[in-house]
């Protein structure tokens, strides 16, 4: 292998996160090298072979627009589509996908070979070095220094990772692959704290040893509907799942191992994610529930392994075969993985600026599970993320940061910076306050703009997102002048039921009744329908029905995101003696007086300021113009 | 703008002749400028935090009272700041004196309010209680005192935090259906979430309806002084004051406008108003003053219409049966009592028969002029005080306005999320409704909004696969 001695950006790791920061890095003309342990395992779905879900999914459709490539990815290898939430409303449908878990992974391989400027290699980094505060080189463990400018961490679970099942700890990043140990103790000589977090992965089984008639099929949605914004169709064939129970029997197999649980006896010290919680965990803490679902999720198109969802455990193996085996229709099953917990090292990111680069080291970006939290998408967004910041860090431009009423994506950042984390942290819709706002199917329109300013977005796409738009807006302006009269309405008003006209009314009016839907309309009102299918927005309904039905709600949330954006446009002026302010810390006080910000918003995007630091200078402010 | 570094003083206590008077610093200089001012076997920089010295204070040398010195070091005082308090004999020309030294050696004199600003923004206070303090600093009588003490002590926070609780609950469950809709789980049902919702509301109704009493008993009671022309109102007016407030004078029509006067009677303050005299016939320079007559009686808690007692058919008596008979639901918490004045025209065997005749409680004869029945009068006001469940209320009561509009915005709110639950809107939506409650409800007690509800997801759900 033939390294450069010189590269702008070096991403240390090969997972969800390292992959996009690479690739934006990448394409936006920067030369970029893209180390890890073993490049046969880019882009390795660690845990279940999925993407998307609630929240999640919308992640995925904001990394598109942004123009990642995580969507196009799952689209390529999904093997099963669905659209979660369908019952409730648009703002909360999430997309998921199960996929193949090796072709994700040979088809993002593809894309990173393909990718000029990005040079992917063998490599363990086991230390920066730094020059006048900034990382100036990279040292690996075969002691080659490489000369760079940046470097994004993204090394998820490998960072002293080290694996659980009952009595037994190997150390290891992932099952059967090895941990990197020195980075930790170097970021720390650093400054940079550490601490441990645990997770857990449940076994793989092979499914000509199960009883499918045991099992209740689940099929993916009939038209799947892709992640990304550019995909046309779905290429592989669809499989289902297969939903089964847990029953008292297998809780009892269960409970014999607690004692052998490294949760349970302490020798995991990290905490564990609550939404991801362990089948002892679960049984343990709800002792009442004489059941629990577990998924048969396929993991993959050529071969019959299938990953136990809902059985993510760390007993001893004997405890989890005969548990497995007591479940119905697994009688004789076979597992070809075990499950386990792994806990390894991450950097608390209140430790980061806005745009995820150290406060300690300039240039030095963190970006996925080494930043606490979990999941692939969350970890794809953040990568990302760190890299649209380096590029602009490298061409000195103002830092790329985006609003909590504009993206999950920037809830997720806003979140693991300003707040604590206790677990690993994942993405729930409710943690964006603009959740009705925030749809997966707006992504596009949200956050496109910014996409194609780093040039990530293709013309074709953009071009589809202002066409589908502009028609969605012609179409509301249409319904608002196009009346129907009771004559024509009336008989299927009493059929849907819903109550007679007394005089003309325009469509715009009529779908504001919540018993109305576009459908109902486009039978009513023939040329209401012509106009509906000639520019052919068909998926657009929803859309409409959303932004007219719901108009109250959208208002009401845009005028309070208005706010936030005043509050985070709020003018610092030039007068202020930062010295003086005895309510900040020591750090903020100098950095302000140093940077001298225009905007609170800038002053939250400086190192050494903290999120309480900023509530203070807010709550000055009020004070302060009150008595102007 | 109110800035940090520097050190304040003030006066802590009213600047009364009183037995101590106490004279508050606050500041990083605070312990130098007392070590200069304050004579003892030690100086004030040496003692530990809470620990008093007795000594002198100087000026010049020269030793002008004796005083004890209190200090409280940062973080753990009020203010969050170094502070020292100086107990000095109760006299206002001393404790200004002593300021003045003080501004002299550097301090700044705090400006109102200013030690709570400090406190809270050393995050000594939070927000409810910062108010809370503001309310004891303003309060005009004790049960005000009490009211905001009670507040001060967080019952208020209580209330909201436990409806806030409530919330946050009802919220998890319809937040767990929206992020885990592949778990079959058993979350609230429809009309369980509506029974409680309802409940919550109607706590914050209790709240906002609080503010009325709560403004009460800051702002004190109305009772309005009204009747005929010179009927001798403001000679009462003068009596309950116990000072010359309004003029006094025999022609009718003297008080062409109204004349306040406040006073305590049982710990509640009162604003006393006397008012033009009411006559049928008028000169149009009356008409104004009796109009505005008329806009008191309205507002007023307590009516008193004093009448002559010598002049039983005197004009007015038609108007004194149209407000007397204004009971309506609106205003039927207004007490109505007649005065009968100038008893001391009777005769002797008049007065004493008509003194048994009259309804006890709501009829009373007096003589202002000579202070006959004047007590009579303040016990009458004690009691309908108590009827008007005003003095002496135990419980929670809203006096911020700012919290009130808080709380009227988180009532709305939750009336959007009943509808909305009601219509069966999707959940999303009444979700959103009832978060907005939520955040009303934090930025009452200044809380953040945090991972509160995952707590209780979690808790209450066996999630995740």
């Amino acid at each position: 292998m033939s390294l450069n001695s010189y590269y702008d950006i070096v991403v240390i790791g090969a997972g969800h996160a390292g992959c996009e920061a690479g690739l934006a890095a990448a394409r936006c003309g920067f030369s970029v090298l893209l180390l890890t342990l073993d490049t046969t395992t880019a882009a390795k779905m660690s845990c279940n072979p999925a993407i998307g879900g609630l929240a999640k999914g919308h992640l995925v459709r904001e990394i598109d627009a942004l123009g990642g490539e995580m969507a196009k990815i799952a689209d390529k290898s999904g093997i099963q589509f669905r659209m979660l939430n369908r019952s409730k409303g648009p703002a909360v449908w999430s997309p998921r996908c199960q996929n193949d878990r090796e072709l994700y992974s040979t088809f993002m391989l593809g894309v990173l070979q393909d990718t000029p400027n990005l040079s992917f290699h063998n490599g363990e980094v086991v230390a920066v070095r730094t020059e006048n505060g900034r990382i100036s080189s990279v040292v690996l463990s075969s002691g080659e220094t490489i000369r760079t400018r940046s470097a994004i961490v993204t090394c998820g679970t490998f960072l002293r990772g080290r694996i659980f099942w009952g009595n037994e700890t190997v150390e290891a990043g992932r099952i059967d692959e090895p941990p990197a140990v020195g980075l930790t103790a170097d970021m720390n000589k650093h400054g940079i704290r550490s601490r441990r977090f645990k997770t857990g992965t449940p076994p793989r089984i092979d499914g000509n040893s199960v009883d499918w008639s045991k099992f209740e099929r689940q099929d993916g949605d009939e038209i799947p509907q892709p992640f990304s914004f550019s995909t046309d169709e779905i290429p592989q064939p669809q499989l289902p799942c297969f939903l089964g129970y847990t029953s008292e029997v297998t809780h009892d197999i269960l409970r014999e191992g607690f004692d052998s649980s490294p949760l349970f006896s302490g020798k995991i010290s990290g905490t564990g994610p609550r939404y991801c919680p362990s089948v002892e965990d679960k049984i343990r803490r709800f002792p009442d529930k004489t059941r629990h679902q577990i998924f048969l999720e396929p993991e993959g198109l050529n071969n019959d392994l299938y990953y136990v969802n809902g059985f993510s455990t760390s007993l001893p193996a004997d405890i989890q075969l005969r548990a497995l085996r007591s479940v119905s229709g697994l009688e004789n099953v076979d597992i070809t993985q075990y499950g386990y917990a792994i806990e390894y090292d991450y950097f608390p990111p209140d430790q980061l600026k806005f745009t995820l680069e150290s406060n300690i080291v300039e240039g030095l970006y963190f970006a996925g599970q080494v930043n606490g939290t979990s999941g692939y998408e969350e970890a794809a967004a953040q990568g990302l993320y760190a890299a649209l910041n380096a590029i602009r860090n490298l061409k000195e431009e103002k830092p790329f940061t985006i609003r909590r009423d504009e993206a999950y994506i920037g809830v997720l950042i806003d979140d693991i910076i300003t707040k604590p984390i206790d677990e690993p942290y994942r993405m729930f819709t409710s943690r964006a306050e603009s959740r009705l706002l925030l749809r997966q199917d707006n992504a596009d329109e949200r956050l496109m703009d910014y996409g194609m300013s780093f040039g990530l977005v293709g013309v074709d796409a953009y071009g589809k997102m202002l066409k589908k738009k502009e028609s969605r807006e012609s179409a509301i302006e249409y319904m608002k002048k196009r009346r129907i009269s009771p004559d024509v309405a009336n008989s299927a008003l009493a059929d849907i039921p819903s109550s007679p006209l007394k005089e003309s009314e325009s469509l715009y009016r009529l779908l504001k009744r919540p018993e109305i839907y576009m459908k109902h309309l486009k039978e009513m009102d023939k040329e209401f329908y012509t106009f509906m299918e000639s520019p052919a927005c068909g998926d657009a309904d929803a859309q409409i029905e959303m932004e007219i039905k719901y108009e109250g709600y959208i208002e009401r949330l845009e005028k309070q995101s208005k706010r936030v954006s005043q509050m985070e446009d709020s003018i610092l002026p030039d007068h202020f003696d930062y010295s003086a302010f005895d309510f900040l810390s020591t750090e903020a006080r100098e950095k302000l007086s140093r940077h001298r910000p225009a905007t609170l918003g800038q002053a939250r995007g400086i190192a050494g300021i903290s999120a309480s630091d900023i509530t203070n200078l807010m709550i000055y402010l009020r004070k302060d113009n009150k008595k102007l | 703008m109110l800035p940090l570094n520097d050190t304040i003083a003030a006066a802590a206590t009213p600047l009364f002749r009183g037995g101590i008077g106490v004279v508050r610093l606050s500041g990083p200089e605070a312990l130098s400028i007392a070590d200069r001012i304050f004579e003892s076997r030690k100086s004030p920089s040496s003692l530990s935090s809470h620990t008093a010295l007795h000594g002198f204070i100087e000026d010049n040398g020269q030793k002008i009272d004796e005083a004890l010195c209190l200090v409280m070091r940062a973080p753990n005082s009020y203010t969050g700041e170094n502070v020292v308090e100086l107990s000095l004999h109760g006299s206002p020309l001393l404790i200004q004196k002593v300021l003045a030294i003080i501004f002299s050696l550097g301090a700044r004199p705090a400006e109102p309010g200013e030690f709570t600003f400090r406190a809270y923004m050393n995050r000594r206070l939070d927000l409810t209680q910062a108010e809370a303090v503001h309310h004891l600093v303003n309060s005009k009588s004790e049960s005000g005192l009490r009211n905001a003490f009670l507040q001060l002590q967080g019952s208020l926070q209580k209330e909201i935090s436990s409806i806030r609780d409530g919330l946050l609950e009802i919220s998890a469950n319809f937040e767990a259906d929206i992020e885990f809709p592949d778990e079959n789980l058993n979350t609230i049902n429809k009309p369980e979430a509506l029974k409680r919702l309802n409940l919550l509301s109607g706590r914050i109704k209790d709240l906002v309806d609080s503010y009325e009493i709560g403004r009460k008993i800051e702002e004190g009671l109305n009772i309005v002084l009204c009747g005929p022309p010179n009927s001798g109102k403001s000679t009462l007016l003068n009596r309950l004051m116990s000072e010359d407030r309004a003029i006094v004078h025999s022609s009718p029509g003297t008080t062409r406008d109204a004349v306040l006067g406040t006073l305590e009677i049982n710990g509640a303050s009162i604003r006393l108003i006397d008012t033009a005299g009411i006559r049928e016939k008028t000169e149009p320079v009356e008409e104004e003053g009796i109009r505005r007559t008329f806009l008191y009686i309205n507002e007023a808690d307590l009516v008193l219409w004093v009448q002559d007692i010598n002049e039983p058919n005197g004009s007015g008596s038609k108007i004194i049966e149209e407000i007397a008979g204004q009971e309506n639901p609106e205003n039927d918490k207004k007490v109505f009592i007649r005065i009968y004045n100038k008893s001391d025209k009777l005769e002797k065997n008049k007065r004493t028969s008509l003194e048994k005749e009259l309804k006890s409680g709501y009829e009373v004869l007096i003589s202002a002029k000579l202070g006959w029945g004047i007590e009579n009068i303040r016990s009458i006001i004690a009691d309908s005080l108590r009827s008007l469940d005003i003095s002496g209320r135990e419980g929670i009561v809203l006096t911020g306005a700012r919290q009130k509009q808080l709380l009227e915005t988180c009532q709305e709110s939750l009336y959007r999320s009943l509808q909305g639950v009601r219509s069966n809107l999707s959940t999303e939506y009444f979700c959103s409704d009832i978060n907005e409650s939520l955040s009303a409800l934090d930025e009452i007690i200044g809380a953040e909004p945090n991972e509160n509800i995952y707590d209780i997801l979690f808790k209450n759900f066996c999630l995740g696969k």
